[in-house]
């Protein structure tokens, strides 16, 4: 291990440091002090000195990779902000949930920077062993402690998949390194079967992590019972790692043969999630039937394998994401003591109420339906054309009709913010922390709506 | 008036709506009045200062957008256009002024001003992109105003119009990325830009099914007849302004979407595709007039006139001679006047009687003298009656389309006779026979008048002296030929 090497590893050092260290700061400061090291991670990330280190033998150090672990950092920044609420009302143990919310940080950067699969394996167990103790960190919480326990059986499986899959593909192409083990995996070489079984078994555990149909089951539970902020960095955070992966280091389309199944699992997404979506009445849940149409369109950005459609997977993360975060942050600041106001029918009158939080909410839910001119809109435009560009028009089609059909469950609860009901609030108004993260949120959303072409920038420099 | 030539006038237009909503959910409504009052004085000097009138645009405006996907932010002002900008700001002054003493909230003011600018982007756009979020964002907020200001079904309503024009659109955007794409392969440069897609060459295997695309998105907008299902309810339900607008202007963007965007991208289809135009048109004012004739309710009947009135403007199109041409493109102007002036006095009327329906009406005449000759002038203009301004129009269409398909022609004047049928069935019952309703009611007041004094004035222009305003459209309709003509004859 050089120095260079350390250098390199810098962002993530601090990252991890930094979960350690926050457990002995007194629990007033414990968040903050979980932002400041997210976002020291995140500048350490861009100095300049830092530019010229070398790639460590498991995680790299490029542009990407460090690209990721900023949005990371910031979504998990986010996180604590959206938290504090939590943490004065309900006792959370403010020290730990920030060394939680760092540690699986560090996990979905070494996940999107892994270059072997020892690291991929690595990145993903430290970012789904966080998410278990923080999907049931609400102790009062039964429904919590319910959803932890769904994250967790799916979850060991998922993982036993990813070893033996791992196991597989080493077994097939002898190499542990990303790169070589895709290349190698060319028709007509020896055990060549091995190998597409063994990608096979590492795509079910990716689809489990990313909740692509048929592995969803788990979604609508977790993202229920989890406390809120936690919900928003699972459906933001840890799929965009996963994807992140799919993007740049794992171009899974080269594969051949995996392509039609690729195909059916964005499908089977895009059908089962928009036809669930349909039916629900709790806010939460119908997010997560919608992260799994969403999840759908981001396979198609994986399908189209090269440059423009990575570009175009990573555009829409970036307003998946910032919606995602965004609206469970809103269901986090309108959270009193009687808990999370989850259904529609708790959320009617919050236009008469808090209108600002009530209109932010509404913009988060048409930009998820992609009406332009916000975020959602120009996110699906790219990544269609993207998809089309490669040839897939089907599938294009089929995201249409369900972007179409999105529109219906996504304004159903729009539709009841803005009507006159009886319940009375118990959620005070917006705080500090909340205010800048959803208005942060509003703000890249509306840009990237109108003019994205700073951040199409921005990512056509760092996606390899 | 050189200053005002190098004025970016045009995104001016387009943004003061913008300003106009955020002052009005930051002040109050009373700022919707001032940018609406602002609006129309930007768009009556747009035309001063021109250059000279031999070139296709009277102002064009270039920006960079997303170099990425070569799209810009340019905007082209011609004679047709301008037209129809003053058709939306003389609208949407007409709907703010109607909802002004009925609905209190900043934000239906806002949103009203939000759909404005979209419409505004719709008929000024000269780039694919823009014109599709344009086209996205002049129907959003007015779905949204019906959804929180509309009637009784207001939420179905609202869902329903939402579902048909948001397949329409998708369709749209289908078609946009397929002919962005084919554009970029065939010359390596990937831009959005009208003018540069028009030259792609489009497999003949690809070009009906993206000309269809693009044809059910502009015919649901009118709406067209097989495809007019979101109509009823949505005119029903909605608050009058927001009906003023979807029949007014929203209606004419879909027409000028088919001869703007859809006949310059795919001339030679669009040749193909006049026969079944024209007879959707004559389906149209059939049915539409036939529909009108039956209903009681008085939105769902001027509703169904203006379906009528849009098949003749459909049949000019599909005729798509010189004399056809202009007279349906003028006649865009005067529909949507016509119209928006018909739903107003309706709306008058249902603040008197608080009732809509015909069985409940009548004897208005007696009562309220004033407000029965509007009814009366608004209903004979419906009818065609020479020397006011739908008649301009519907002669023009018929003569055009009596030289290419004499029985279209004659088809179409049967249309005129069902019209007389419905408007005078419509009067008998409003103003005629037996009192009913309060025993007591008020005439016009000023306010009221105030409304209507403007769109009786452009009627009687329009139907007495249209020749300044052919002038105007004499360049775009030239432009229109000469796409038709170069590719193929008529039909």
């Amino acid at each position: 291990m050089t120095g260079d090497m350390l250098l390199a590893l810098l962002p993530l050092l601090v990252l991890f440091i930094g979960s350690v260290s926050v457990l002995f700061v007194p629990e007033r400061q414990a968040l903050v002090y979980g932002v400041v090291c997210a976002l020291l991670a995140a500048v350490l990330a861009w100095w300049p000195w830092l530019s010229v280190a070398s790639d460590t033998p498991l995680v790299s150090s490029g542009f990407f990779a460090r690209g990721c672990l900023t949005l990371w950092a910031l979504l998990g920044a986010a996180t604590c902000l959206l938290s504090e609420r939590y943490r004065a009302s309900r006792q959370f143990a403010a020290p730990e949930f920030a060394a939680l919310v760092l540690f699986c940080v560090f996990g979905m950067s070494v996940l999107s920077a892994s270059t072997s699969l020892v690291s991929l394996f690595l990145g993903l167990e430290a970012m789904t062993l966080a998410f278990y103790v923080l999907i049931a960190f609400d102790r009062g919480n039964t429904t919590g402690a319910e959803a932890g326990l769904k994250y967790l059986l799916p979850g060991f499986l998922a993982s036993a998949l990813l070893a033996f899959g791992i196991a597989l593909v080493y077994a097939a192409t002898g190499t542990f390194v990303l790169s070589d083990t895709v290349a190698l995996t060319v028709a007509g070489a020896s055990m060549h079967t091995i190998a597409l079984l063994g990608w096979t078994l590492i795509l079910a555990a990716i689809a489990f992590k990313a909740s692509l149909a048929p592995f969803h089951l788990w979604t609508p539970d977790v993202y229920q019972g989890a406390p809120a902020p936690v919900a928003g960095l699972l459906a933001s955070g840890s799929k965009g790692a996963v994807f992140a992966l799919l993007l740049a280091s794992v171009p899974l389309a080269l594969i051949a043969p995996l392509r039609p199944l690729l195909a059916v699992l964005a499908a089977l997404s895009m059908i089962v999630g928009t036809f669930a979506a349909l039916p629900q009445t709790n806010l939460k849940r119908m997010l997560a039937y919608s992260s799994v149409v969403h999840m759908g369109y981001m396979v198609l950005a994986v399908l189209t394998g090269h440059q423009v459609g990575f570009e175009a997977g990573m555009f829409y993360l970036v307003s998946y994401g910032a919606a995602t975060v965004a609206a469970f942050g809103l269901v986090a600041s309108l959270s009193g003591p009687s808990g999370e106001p989850q259904n529609y029918a708790a959320l009617e009158g919050l236009a008469a109420r808090s209108p600002w939080r009530a209109a932010l909410l509404t913009m988060l839910l048409l930009s998820l339906a992609g009406f332009p001119p916000l975020a959602g809109f120009m996110g699906k435009f790219v990544l269609f054309s993207a998809a089309l560009d490669a040839g897939y028009v089907w599938l294009v089609v089929l995201a249409l009709f369900s972007s179409l059909v999105s529109c219906y469950y996504y304004l159903r609860p729009v539709m009841r913010l803005f009507r006159s009901g009886q319940t009375a609030a118990d959620h005070g108004p917006a705080n500090g922390g909340e205010r800048l993260v959803l208005g942060l949120c509003g703000i890249i959303l509306v840009i990237a709506g109108i003019y994205p072409g700073p951040i199409l920038r921005m990512i056509a420099a760092i996606v390899p | 008036m050189n200053g005002l030539s190098n004025m970016p006038l045009l995104s001016v237009l387009l943004l003061l709506p913008l300003a106009g909503a955020l002052a009005c959910l930051a002040w109050g409504r009373r700022a919707a009045v001032v940018a609406v009052m602002l609006e129309a004085v930007v768009a009556l000097v747009l035309q001063s200062g021109s250059a000279t009138p031999a070139l296709r645009w009277i102002r064009f405006e270039d920006w960079a957008w997303i170099e990425r996907f070569g799209a810009r932010i340019s905007l082209g002002l011609d004679g047709l256009s301008l037209l129809l900008v003053w058709l939306t700001v003389i609208l949407l002054a007409v709907a703010v002024g109607l909802s002004w003493p009925r609905y209190r909230q900043p934000g239906f003011y806002a949103l009203l001003l939000t759909s404005c600018s979209g419409i505004l982007g719709v008929f000024l756009a000269q780039d694919l992109l823009l014109f599709y979020l344009c086209w996205e964002i002049m129907l959003l907020p007015l779905i949204l105003c019906i959804a929180l200001w509309g009637g009784a079904r207001r939420v179905e309503a609202a869902f329903k119009l939402l579902l048909f024009t948001l397949a329409g659109s998708l369709l749209m955007l289908l078609a946009f990325l397929g002919l962005f794409l084919l554009h970029g392969r065939q010359t390596g440069d990937y831009s959005f830009a009208l003018q540069a897609l028009g030259t792609t060459v489009i497999p003949p295997e690809l070009a009906p099914w993206m000309f269809g695309c693009l044809a059910v998105a502009f015919l649901v907008k009118v709406p067209a007849v097989p495809l007019h299902g979101w109509l009823p309810d949505a005119y029903q339900e909605a608050p009058t302004a927001v009906t003023l607008l979807l029949s007014g202007v929203l209606a004419k963007a879909g027409i000028f979407g088919l001869v703007r965007v859809a006949l310059p991208l795919f001339p030679a289809t669009w040749n193909s595709f006049l026969p079944v135009l024209g007879v959707v048109a004559l389906v149209s004012i059939g049915y539409g007039g036939w529909l009108a004739y039956v209903q009681t309710d008085l939105k769902r009947l001027v509703g169904y006139i203006s379906v009528a009135h849009l098949g003749f403007i459909l049949l000019g199109l599909a005729a798509s001679n010189a004399m056809a041409l202009q007279g349906a493109l003028l006649q865009l102007f005067n529909h949507g006047i016509a119209t928006a002036a018909l739903f107003v006095v309706v709306a008058l009327v249902e603040r008197r009687t608080a009732s809509r329906q015909l069985p409940q009406l009548g004897g208005l005449w007696s009562r309220t003298p004033q407000l029965g000759a509007m009814v009366l002038f608004f209903s004979l203009t419906a009818l065609g009656l020479p020397g006011l301004n739908i008649f301009i129009g519907e002669i023009l269409i018929l003569l055009g389309a009596f030289r290419v398909q004499p029985w279209w022609g004659a088809a179409g004047m049967l249309g005129v006779l069902l019209a007389a049928c419905y408007t005078l069935r419509m009067v008998q019952g409003i103003l005629w026979g037996v009192p009913r309703g309060p025993e007591k009611m008020a005439d016009m007041n000023r306010g009221e008048a105030l409304i209507l004094a403007p769109l009786t004035v452009l009627v009687l222009w329009f139907g007495l002296y249209p020749m300044p305003f052919l002038t105007l459209l004499r360049g775009p309709v030239e432009q229109l030929l000469t796409h038709i003509v170069t590719t193929g004859g008529l039909p």
